[in-house]
Parts: C-alpha cells; structure tokens; sequence
C-alpha cells in the first residue's frame, strides 16, 4: 500500500513538473471533453433567452454575447484575473466577443459598436442556412428580450431604442447612464445574441439550437447529459507560444448531470469525467488520496447561502425575530467544524472580490456585527419581546437538488430548535423549488443559495421589488431609489459608497439568517491542457473556456485511462 | 347437521391454551423464526420506547462532537452535526414501526377487502379486478412509487399511503387465491343454503379460515414496507430530514463520510439487514406453522 502511494505521490511530482512546461507543448485537436459542471445536478431549464432562466449562458455553449471577460488576462496567462466569479467581470478584464470595439457618445447619449466582421451563423437543416452575423441580429435579440413576458419589470428602463446603424454597427441610445448597461445587454445572464430564423423555426426546442459559439448543442437527455459538437466555422482563435489556432480544440463537450454527489466523485476518480467543478471539501481528501495525479484550484463560492424569511409573513414581519434567529445560529461553529474552517464567517451579499465595494465585518457597525454573534440567550429575549416566548414553528422549502443544503439545513433547524423554534423541513425537486418562489407561493421559511452576480444586483435583485431573487420580499421605496441612484452613478468612487451604505443597512434589516460561505475545490486530470481552473467569462458563461482547453490524449493513455 | 355446527367452532380463533400452544411449537420446532421473533419484537420495542431508551434528542446537534466513533459516551458514535446515532437509529426504528405498521395495515386491509369479495363473488367482478390488478402489478414499483411521492410530496403520510396502496393491490392476489379455495368448503354452501347473507359469510365463515396467509401476508409486508421505505429515503423521497430514516442515514452521512466515519453507513445498514432478514424468517416460520399442508414438516 506504501509502495502504491509512493509511487503515485512521485507520478504526481512528474506530472507536476511536466504541468509547468505544457504550455510548451503543442496543442492537440480533438477528443471529448467530459465535464461535471458547477450546476452538475440540474439540467438545462430552458434553451430560450427570453425565458430569462439564470443558466442559458451555461447550457447554450452555441450562443455568444457582445462582450467576455478576456482569458488572456488570466491569472494562468499572468494575468490578474481568476475568471471564477459567476457574474462579475472587472472592466479592465473585459473583451469584445461579438463586438470588435464600443465607443460611448453624447448628444443623444449611446454606445455605438461595431460588430467583428465575418462570423458565421452555421447551417442548419429546419432553421437557416449558414449566413454572417449582422448587426439587425443584434436589434432583433434586444427587442425581443425586452418585450419578452418574462423579462424583468424595467430591466432595460434606460435603453430608448436600439438600431443597426450599418450592416456591422449597432446603436444602444440611452435616456440616461446606467453603471450595469454592460452587464445587462452585454455579457450578462440574458445577453445571448440569436438569430431570428431560429425564432421561426422554435427556440426553446434544442434540435434547432444554433448559434455563432464554439459548440453546438447535439444532443440532449434530460437530467443525464448535454452534448455540445464542435462549431466547423467558429471564428475565434487562442495564441499559445506565439502560435495561432483556431478554436475550438476538442471535437465534443458533454455535460454530465449527476444528482448524487457519490457518483460524481466515482466518474471523477474513474477519468469518466475529465473536470468536476465544484467538490465540496469534505470529500477532497478521499479524492485526492485515491487520485493523486488530479491537480486541484480552491476558490470562494460566488453564492451565498441563506435561510430568508418571508417578511410579509408572522411572525417575520417583526426584526426582533429575525435578528433572534440569527443570534440563535452558531455561525463561528459552522465554520469550523461544518465546513472545517473551509468558509469565510462574512461574504455575502458581498464578495471579498468586490474591492471597494465590500466591507470586513469587524468595519462594520455593531447592529450588523451583532448578527454575526451566538447568543441564544438574547435571542430567547427576541423573542420573547417580539411576543413568542415558547417559540413557533415554521415551513422551510429547500431543494434538494444541492447536497450541501440538505445537510446544512438541519443543522440550522437544530440550532434554532434550542431556542423552541422548530422548522418543518419540505424538501423539493428544482423546478417545483424554483417556480415556488417565482410565483411568491413559497413557504415562510426559503433556504437558498443565491450568486452574487456583481456588486450591484447582488441588492438589486434580492432587495428591491419586482425581481426575481427575493424570496424575503424585503424592500423599501427609499431604498429602491437609492439603488436606481447607484446606477445611474458615473462615478465609481460614489456608487461604491451608495453600495456599501445599502449592504450595511440589509445586513441589519436581517431578512435573512446570514450564512458562511463556503469554499469550493475544482478538479482536473493532467491530460486537460490550456487551463487552470478558471469557470465562466459572464454570467455563468464557460463555452471560451471549454474552447481553449486541449486534451492530452497520449497522456491519457499513459495513465491508463 | 351436528357436522355443520361443530365446523364453525373448529375454525374460530385459537383459545389461549392454543396461542401458548402455536409459540412452544415456534420455539420447539422453528428456531431460526424465534430468532427472528424475538429480533422483531426487540425492534418493536425500540421503536415504541425510543423516547424513554434514547438517551439523547434526535436532532440534538453538537458540533464539537461530530464524527466521532463509538465510544462509551456515544455506543454508536456520532454524524457529521454530532448527533449520536443511537439516538438517532431508536428514533429511526420508532419511524420504521409506525410507517411499516401502518402501511402493512393498510396494505393487508386493502388485500383483503379486495381478495375476499373478488374472490368470493367470482365472475365479471373478479375477472374484471384481477385484470386491474395485472395492470397494476406490471408497473415496476419503484417507478410507482417515485412518481407518486414526487406528486405528493415527501412525508410519512404520503409515504405510508403510497407503500399501502401498492402492496395492498398486489396482495389481494393472495388473499383471493386463498379466499377461492375456502369458498367451495361444505360449511360455506350450508351457510348460503341457509340463507345467510354474503357480508354475513364473508365475516363469519370465510374470513376466519383466510387468517392464517392473512397473517403471514401482514408480517411479510412490514418487512417489505420497511425495505422500500428505506429504498425511498435512500433516493431522497421519504421522509425528509432531519427526520432519522435508516434508509436517509445510509444514503445521506452515510455515504459522504464512508471513508472518513463507516460506522455511519454500518449502523444504518446493519439495522435494515438484520430487521428485514428477521421479519422474512419469522414469516417463514409462521407459514410453515399456520398452512395445515405444512403440519408435521420441519
């Protein structure tokens, strides 16, 4: 057994070795890359943009938007960026994807772009035949996203018109500045450009699904896989030691939907899988000791995870009972020894990444300090101030597609039960979890976890009235206007000041019971090359990530696999 | 006449001299089903008073003491919120007896309801309903009971009615075949010849000399009842958390801590085996015991 693991620990060390030098290496075509994704057990909701599913990104590999977060700013490429955040990209990160360049003007305010020359949308039998992208496809997309039924209430308030100035040109005019207009239309959840052929032929069936991205969608078996095939006339091109190659390198890209965490780790383990994205930590040690050639990247999670409480509801509607509740969970406790100091006490609704506009705890003022604290005697007093000494009961719907949540959520209901409030746990499949807070049906209790997205709808979307993320169905009129005040905010140095007095005053409001945010590990097989664990350039976006990643294949084979 | 009075009282339910008779025969001649009687009453004992055996709550979490193995403070160890399996697997056995209960209860009422008169009245209805019952019983059962339970929800009540409605339709089976061949006994013409009514010959004369399959069927199907419901928890449609499944345990802690803490999965799995293999031989016994063909074989 020693001699097995010594042997193992030293093929890892070469591995290791030859990893610094496979940017040497020359890429290889071909191959079908496996992958667990960070949504591994849910399967795609909807192949439409205009159903303003929060995963289109991530499961329409054949779609692209106007803008992307540039990988050759990566930290693996020197760069500064680790392309991790599910909806944040810094500006200075930022790239053209279907738009070459972008210029902002006056007189009427609006972003002029020009549009890349020469992309394809492919052939495809039943929808359209193969023909440029144009700047119309642009216009269609926006208005069509706008008018859309399930498009949020004023989600484009600030864009009068868009129109295709030229053939490549398109024009955004503005009635005002909006600090999120590149997030929104350019690289955001709902920003995929389509054409209107496909419209026609049906949008939301995926065998007509066709896009200028590196793969089309081939195949689809819900809650098993998605299979994505290699674009023949996809545009784009990576330069890796000063060579040119077109892009995408591997043939296939297959998503493999595993509800159970066990089977995820075995296809893993077994190479049936050549990435798993997001492994909690418990099982890294067992992984790692049976997989030593495996290289590993650790990183925050860009969700926080909470238990929102309805405050249109008794006995939420009263603070005394949420700040109880908050004081009644031991959050230090959790850290430790739930998730083995493998979480950060203090993350959301800000992320520590969000420079400027995230604030320490230990900066903040005692009212939400507080919140942070175990004191169940106090909360005891809460509640007994708030008029419910002997405690209450309370529904509380999770989902039980998120293994973490599952054994999170009891944990909490222990806690709380030593203060005499019990929660009656409803466990639900996604989509019934998900269209339960949709429709406002949802139970007084909600526990979620819900991504940061960037540091202005992170508030946005979960605190001002009308949004989709707001299972606590907080809001305030004065609040909401300073939100509309920070988008409308030029200066970054002043949004970030609006954005941080908004955070403090959430935080105490406590519509919520704050949780820990946990750490997360990404996995991948030595043969993965031209990668280093980076996940998304947009919101929940991956299709240039998976692109640039070549396989190895002799190396698979030389590990036996 | 004397013949047909004396019949009656031949198949009424057994007198106590005959119940300590039918045990010492089990004990004498049937080892194995009084192991597996005493097991099973061990069980139901736990489960009827976990409240006053367990010595801890069963969602009591301690964090500081998680994933510890057993010991002389916790007998079984603890899981990943340190709450002590024993604990937990009492609350567990409390959670099996009633939903196992219930829904054999519920199973064996179905079956009989459904055996007796289809089997009895014969003809169009029994035709009829056993062909309704072939449909029934050509669906794999699982699906079945996926599919229903991810409509109504997880919890114990859709849980106990999804297992009794399913084991009852496919036991009406047994009860009817038994029901077929007691209907052409000469005690049941004479009490149709005499002008009792069917409800009255169903009650009093077919019934009585059905118990005995009746009987095994209903210990049969707590043991079935307790299989599947850990099947179902183990998937993520039983009773939902925190609620101490062994099927739930086995399936959530259980597998995640494998490596790092076994006996999480051990317990768990132990308790099914051993119950289930217990109700199975006890059922054995008991129909070997009970079917007079049996009398006189070991």
């Amino acid at each position: 057994m020693n001699r097995t693991l010594l042997a193992a620990s030293a093929l890892a060390g070469a591995l290791a070795l030859a990893a610094g030098s496979a940017e040497a290496q020359k890429p290889q075509y071909g191959g079908n890359l496996e992958v667990g994704t960070v949504s591994a057990t849910i399967s795609a909701l909807s192949f439409d943009p205009a159903d303003y599913a929060w995963k289109t990104n991530h499961d329409n590999l054949h779609f692209e938007t106007l803008f992307s977060g540039d990988l050759d700013k990566s930290i693996r490429r020197g760069g500064k960026f680790s392309f991790k955040p599910d909806g944040w990209i810094a500006e200075d990160a930022l790239r053209g994807e279907l738009a070459e360049s972008w210029e902002w003007k006056q007189n009427p305010l609006r972003v002029e772009i020009k549009l890349r020359r020469g992309i394809m949308w492919p052939a495809k039998a039943g929808v359209m035949d193969s023909r440029e992208f144009i700047a119309d496809d642009v216009v269609f997309t926006f208005n069509r996203q706008r008018t859309s039924p399930k498009a949020f209430k004023d989600y484009y308030y600030y864009v009068e018109k868009v129109e295709a100035s030229d053939r490549h040109t398109v024009t955004f005019f503005m009635s005002e500045y909006h600090a999120d207009w590149d997030y929104r239309f350019g690289w955001g959840y709902y920003s995929a450009i389509y054409p209107q052929e496909l419209v026609k032929a049906g949008i939301g069936a995926w065998k007509n699904a066709v896009g200028t991205g590196p793969f089309q969608l081939s195949d689809y078996v819900q809650g098993n896989q998605q299979t994505y095939a290699k674009n023949p006339v996809y545009w784009d091109t990576d330069t890796i030691n000063g060579a040119k190659y077109k892009l995408p390198f591997v043939d296939r890209v297959t998503y493999r939907i595993m509800k159970d965490e066990a089977t995820q780790h075995a296809a893993l383990r077994t190479g049936k899988l050549d990435i798993l994205e997001a492994i909690r930590w418990q099982a890294v040690d067992s992984i790692k000791k049976s997989a030593p050639q495996l290289q590993w990247s650790r990183w925050l999670a860009y969700s926080g995870t909470f238990l929102s409480m309805r405050v249109d509801t008794k006995p939420f509607d009263d603070i005394r009972v949420r700040r109880a509740l908050n004081l009644a969970v031991n959050k230090q406790e959790i850290v430790k020894e739930y998730y083995g100091g493998n979480a950060e006490l203090f993350a959301y609704p800000q992320h520590p990444d969000y420079l400027g506009y995230f604030e320490k705890l230990d900066t903040m003022p005692d009212s939400v300090k507080e919140l942070f604290t175990y004191n169940p005697a106090k909360a005891k007093q809460l509640l007994k101030e708030a008029g419910y000494p002997n405690g209450f009961t309370f529904k509380t719907q999770v989902c039980s597609c998120s293994p973490d949540q599952m054994d999170l959520l009891p944990l909490i209901a222990g806690y709380l039960e030593q203060i005499g409030v019990k929660i009656e746990i409803i466990p639900l499949e996604y989509g019934a979890f998900l269209s339960a807070m949709t429709t406002e049906k949802h139970t007084a209790g909600y526990f979620m976890g819900n991504g940061h997205t960037n540091p202005t709808r992170t508030i946005h979307k979960s605190f001002t009235p009308g949004q989709l993320w707001g299972p606590s169905l907080w809001s305030k009129p004065d609040y909401t206007k300073r939100m509309d005040l920070a988008y409308a905010t030029k200066d970054d140095g002043e949004r970030q000041k609006i954005m941080r007095e908004l955070t403090r005053e959430v935080l105490e409001a406590a519509p919520y019971i704050w949780l820990p945010v946990q750490y997360f590990y990404t996995a991948w097989w030595p043969w993965v090359k031209n990668y280093d664990g980076e996940l998304r350039v947009g919101a929940v976006k991956p299709a240039p990530v998976y692109a640039r990643i070549w396989l190895d294949q002799d190396l698979k084979k030389k590990l036996g696999y | 006449m004397s013949a047909v009075l004396q019949q009656p009282a031949e198949v009424l339910a057994p007198t106590r001299g005959r119940v300590a008779n039918f045990f010492i025969r089990l004990f004498r001649e049937k080892p194995l089903g009084a192991a597996g009687l005493v097991i099973f009453v061990l069980f139901l004992l736990c489960g009827a008073f976990a409240d006053l055996l367990a010595p801890y709550g069963m969602n009591q979490i301690s964090m500081s003491n998680r994933l510890k193995p057993p010991s002389a403070r916790f007998w079984l160890g603890t899981d990943h919120l340190g709450r002590d399996m024993l604990s937990r697997m009492l609350y567990g056995a409390q959670l099996s007896v009633i939903i196992a209960f219930a829904a054999a209860t519920l199973a064996t009422v179905i079956s009989v309801v459904v055996g007796i008169v289809t089997g009895y009245l014969g003809g169009r209805v029994d035709m009829t309903t056993q062909r309704l019952v072939d449909a029934w019983m050509s669906f794999p059962e699982l699906i079945i009971l996926i599919v229903v339970v991810s409509v109504l929800g997880p919890g114990m009540v859709q849980v106990i009615f999804v297992l009794g409605l399913t084991f009852g339709i496919g036991g009406s089976r047994i009860v009817r075949g038994a029901v077929v061949s007691v209907r052409e006994n000469m005690y049941v013409h004479a009490a149709q010849s005499m002008g009792a009514g069917t409800p009255r010959i169903l009650l009093q004369h077919i019934l009585p000399n059905i118990l005995p399959p009746v009987i095994v069927l209903f210990t049969t199907r707590v043991g079935a009842v307790i299989l599947v419901e850990s099947g179902l928890s183990f998937l993520g449609f039983g009773v939902p958390p925190p609620a101490p499944t062994w099927g739930g345990m086995l399936s959530g802690s259980g597998r995640t801590y494998m490596y790092l803490a076994p006996w999480l999965a051990l317990m768990p799995g132990l308790a099914i085996t051993i119950v289930v293999y217990a109700i199975n031989i006890l059922g054995d016994a008991l129909r070997d015991l009970l079917d007079p063909r049996m009398r006189g074989s070991r």
